[in-house]
């Protein structure tokens, strides 16, 4: 049976990586009364990669999002070490973590002026035609335009010595790293990393000034509605600090209790998903809090991931710079578990700060030079890789057969975990703005810009584990050999 | 003078394409001087609505990447083509339809069980949620390349466009330089003619794969076994997984006088391959060599089954 | 000789055939009154090496619902391994057929050499029925493998 309503069609929903759409309705008093964020593309990866070489999956599953390659590449990399019961000697180790900070500080950058950042740094209610990066430079002059673009570059540059491509990097093998850096580019490298902290400062300064001086900013970044109290959900190391490349995964509760730390396979056990029929996309949720609709709260089991998630679940960041700025933030919003959706522009740029260190320090790192790439593989069998994609946590999970071919790969990805926040997000600030049934695009743009804090990249969105995964087990000498594979 | 209006579309996209814009680096300010970009979901505010408004015929370039997977990248395609004087396949997706295009070897009903489970869980065309109806764009049957669903001026190949292609393109745009219509952004030769590594072009006595072995940086890969796309795919990119120590998967797509990338590949494969032993011996050796190769379409077919002559798997 | 499945379908079988030897012996069966099924589109070519994937594939993509290549025997080959390599191509083949869904043994290598125009006949006698059994291709238009 269908209502009575009004519609209201953001079609599609721009500044952002991939395909949405978001569906207002609007009751006879021109309220809202329901919204949706639907989810118009699907491209079937979990089918195509059955059958597939497994050394091939880092190159194919970074087809999933060209914004986050690096992200998949390493990802699946790892699930293949997993797979192959291979740890990568140091040095291999090194490069990926090298290409990996590149990574999350060049995409962290474009959010901050290309995608999200427009909205405060061009303004909320400035002409569409100016909300873009062209505008940014426009507003903050084209001197502070060109570093822009040179850092990304550099961020690019840095992905491309160490990944041999910056976009769809190909260096991964199970066990290591098809290729090393020379001198010349270590040292290239060191200097663009130096210039990269210095830019992540400037874009810190930049936010306090244009950010938290913006009244939309301040308004949405403190009010009440534009909270969600839910689980959070990010890697930590053994020091409770972000690190984006390895750790465990932990899990924390709105009050900031933890609420699980696990890592490899444990972690799929945390999650469980359901489907709608108006969305191409499965929304996870904690399987032991369960389901309870689109509502945060400690008995609901949404939870989210991303730069506010991994700020709420760490004790500390990794570097001085970062860590100073944390601290910053935390006071800025009064301490504990942030829950402000909108402080997910600041985390962000704090992780850009963190990342841009960490780089200087890979690169001055000496194992970086020396030793193996590449170590010994066991017989293929099952894996799990995970990682922090610059939009959140990124696991993939192969289950290989004797020769090396996937049986069935699992990918819950970054934006999906999101899903459910995103859409909460959207309603909320849809009934704050929305009144009277009028709307016009500077309210329409309000509504975006809830989802924007998010960085949402819907292409990889459209990936959640298929849930049928063959029950595997391995049994190996000790070795390493393969004595016996048991499936169901 | 009046600016050139651009627009770039994402159909079944990673995105990939659209970053690789960006990648020209300052040139980007050159084009945003003498350009405007009417269309580019990805980084402007233009919805579908504007779209529509446009005239037909008035956006002098569009860069469509991405495949044809759903009807809405069908109609769109079909949107843009009315709207646009030239249209760009931008990258493999667009050109033949890309990594995603392997979603071919299942069908529909496949990719959706794999992925939903058994049928009521699947997404519909048309649903009723809480009494609001809802529509999502109906998933293909078969994923197509942009050629298949309307006329495509120029191509941009690669996964997604090298650099250096990207900004020749722009180069001439801007000058006003633009080739006939049917010219593809990239070298006329294979990528071999551009490869740094030495070309033996030995028999092949094994196959082996990137992960099997630490191969000899200087050799050409295929004399070492390992499967390289270079002798069937257009060069442009400076060999860049070669020099990284990768073997070539293809993306670039086919050389200019040849039609079916993997069929190419498959003949030149079969070609090397040999023993140096003779008779049953030989024939033997060689049945156990070509047994090595695992995943033909995967590895053939990496970037153009949807353009090829099989286009895909030829069941329901 | 096998047994004809006689389920009214007539296939169309494309044949690459060598010129020097299983051209020379369709000839022969010819000249000889042998009689074969009339199923056969033969294609002369200059060396069974000639016949490259693209060619099978086309054929099958314009309707074929067999392709038989006839080469000489090992060692015969006029341009001296010619059929060697067609061997080696059609053993991949046949797997990329099979990975779309096409049933391999709708391709079919055979050495027929100028002299042997009953093994052509046979050949060609028990292909057609092979295919007539496996029903039209999938690649044709209405088969399903
Ligand atoms: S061609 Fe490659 S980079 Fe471009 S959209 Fe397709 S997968 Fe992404
Ligand atoms: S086959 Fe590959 S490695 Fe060998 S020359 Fe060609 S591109 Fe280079
Ligand atoms: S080497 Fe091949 S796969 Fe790699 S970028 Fe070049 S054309 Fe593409
Ligand atoms: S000449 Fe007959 S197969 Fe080569």
């Amino acid at each position: 049976m269908s209502k009575e309503f009004k519609r209201i069609s953001i079609d599609p929903i721009t500044r952002l990586e991939g395909h949405g759409r978001i569906e207002l309705f609007l009751d006879e008093e021109g309220e809202l009364a329901d919204a949706f964020f639907q989810i118009p593309e699907l491209r079937g990866f979990e089918r195509f990669c059955q059958g597939r070489k497994a050394e091939d999956m880092p190159q194919i599953t970074e087809r999933i999002c060209g914004v986050c390659p690096e992200a998949h590449h390493l990802a699946s990399t790892k699930a293949l070490d997993d797979c192959f019961s291979a740890t990568p000697p140091p040095r291999a180790r090194k490069l990926r973590e090298l290409l990996y900070n590149a990574y999350i500080f060049s995409d962290h950058l474009l959010h901050f002026y290309y995608l999200g950042g427009p909205d405060y740094l061009v303004g909320p209610y400035a002409p569409p035609q100016e909300r873009n990066i062209l505008g940014v430079i426009g507003k903050v002059g084209p001197e502070l335009g060109k570093e822009v673009i040179k850092h990304r570059s550099y961020g690019q540059r840095i992905i491309e010595a160490v990944g041999g491509r910056s976009i769809h990097p190909v260096t991964g093998l199970p066990g290591g790293q098809s290729k090393a850096i020379n001198e010349e580019e270590r040292s290239e490298i060191e200097q663009m990393a130096r210039s990269c902290v210095e830019f992540g400062r400037v874009t810190l300064s930049i936010f306090k000034e244009i950010f938290l001086g913006d009244k939309t900013y301040q308004q949405f970044s403190q009010e009440k509605a534009q909270r969600l109290p839910t689980y959070y959900m990010g890697l930590v190391d053994e020091d409770g600090a972000v690190n984006f490349y390895d750790g465990k995964v932990r899990v924390v509760a709105p009050d900031g209790e933890e609420f699980a730390l696990a890592e490899g396979k444990e972690v799929l056990d945390l999650i469980d998903e359901r489907t709608e029929p108006w969305t191409y996309v499965k929304i996870p949720y904690l399987k032991e809090v369960g389901w309870q609709g689109f509502r945060a709260g400690k008995d609901s089991g949404i939870y989210r991931v991303g730069p506010l998630a991994r700020l709420n679940v760490c004790k500390r960041m990794g570097t001085p710079l970062a860590q100073a700025e944390y601290e910053a933030y935390l006071d800025y919003f009064g301490g504990g578990v942030v829950h402000a959706t909108f402080a997910y522009h600041w985390a962000r740029i704090i992780e850009m700060l963190a990342a841009a260190e960490q780089t200087t320090r890979l690169v001055a790192d000496p194992e970086l030079m020396e030793g193996a790439l590449r170590s010994e593989l066991s017989d293929p069998g099952e894996g799990v890789g995970i990682i922090e994609a610059a939009r959140g946590t990124l696991i993939h999970h192969y289950l290989l057969d004797e020769k090396g071919l996937v049986r069935s790969a699992n990918l819950i990805v970054a934006t999906t975990h999101n899903i459910a926040g995103i859409s909460l997000s959207i309603k909320e600030m849809a009934r704050a703005v929305v009144h009277n049934g009028e709307v016009d695009q500077g309210i329409l743009n309000l509504i975006e810009m809830s989802f924007r804090n998010y960085d949402p990249c819907l292409a990889c969105a459209t990936h959640a584990f298929p849930g049928q995964m063959p029950l595997l087990v391995v049994v190996r000498d000790s070795a390493g050999r393969e004595i016996k594979r048991i499936e169901r | 003078m009046e600016k050139i209006r651009i627009g770039i579309y994402w159909a079944a996209s990673c995105g990939g394409c659209d970053v690789s814009l960006l990648e020209i680096d300052e040139q980007i300010l050159d084009v945003a001087a003498k350009a405007d970009f009417v269309l580019w979901p990805c980084a402007t505010d233009t919805k579908y609505a504007d779209l529509r408004a446009y005239k037909d015929g008035s956006i002098d370039i569009v860069l469509f990447n991405g495949a044809i997977r759903t009807e809405e990248n069908r109609e769109i395609a079909k949107l843009l083509r009315d709207k646009a004087k030239h249209l760009v396949a931008y990258g493999s997706c667009a050109q033949m339809g890309g990594v995603i295009g392997l979603a071919n070897l299942s069908s529909r009903k496949e990719i959706f069980t794999t992925l939903f489970g058994a049928k009521t869980h699947w997404p519909k065309e048309e649903s009723i949620q809480d009494g609001y109806p809802l529509h999502l764009p109906a998933f293909l049957d078969r994923l197509l390349p942009l050629g298949d669903v309307v006329e495509v001026d120029y191509v941009i190949p690669g996964c997604p466009p090298p650099r250096e292609m990207v900004s020749q393109f722009f180069d001439a745009l801007l000058g006003g330089k633009l080739p006939e219509k049917g010219a593809v952004f990239a070298a006329e030769k294979n990528l071999c003619d551009e490869c740094p590594r030495e070309r033996r072009e030995e028999r092949i006595t094994r196959i082996v794969r990137p992960h099997e072995i630490e191969s000899d940086p200087e050799i050409c890969l295929l004399d070492q076994g390992i499967i390289c796309m270079g002798p069937a795919t257009r060069g442009g990119c400076g060999a860049a997984c070669p020099m990284a120590n990768m073997p070539c998967t293809g993306c670039a797509g086919p050389t200019a006088n040849i039609t079916d990338q993997g069929a190419t590949m498959l003949n030149t494969i079969a070609s090397l391959i040999g023993t140096g032993l003779e008779g049953e011996e030989e024939l033997e050796a060689e049945e156990a060599i070509l047994a090595e190769i695992d995943d033909v379409i995967g590895t053939f077919y990496r970037f153009s089954l949807a353009a090829s002559i099989f286009k895909g798997a030829q069941r329901e | 000789m096998a047994k004809l499945n006689d389920n009214g379908f007539e296939p169309k079988i494309v044949a690459f055939l060598c010129r020097w030897c299983s051209y020379a012996g369709a000839d022969l069966a010819g000249v000889s009154r042998m009689t074969y099924p009339a199923n056969i589109i033969p294609m002369r070519v200059n060396c069974s090496g000639r016949v490259d994937a693209g060619m099978v594939m086309a054929a099958f993509e314009k309707g074929a619902d067999g392709v038989l290549i006839g080469g000489c025997h090992p060692g015969d080959c006029h341009y001296v391994n010619g059929n060697y390599k067609t061997r080696r191509r059609v053993i991949l083949l046949k797997r990329a057929l099979a990975e779309v869904g096409v049933k391999p043994q709708r391709l079919h290598l055979e050495w027929i050499s100028a002299s042997e125009g009953v093994k052509f006949q046979r050949t060609v006698t028990e292909f057609t029925g092979l295919i007539k059994e496996l029903g039209p291709s999938p690649m044709s238009g209405d088969g399903e493998d």
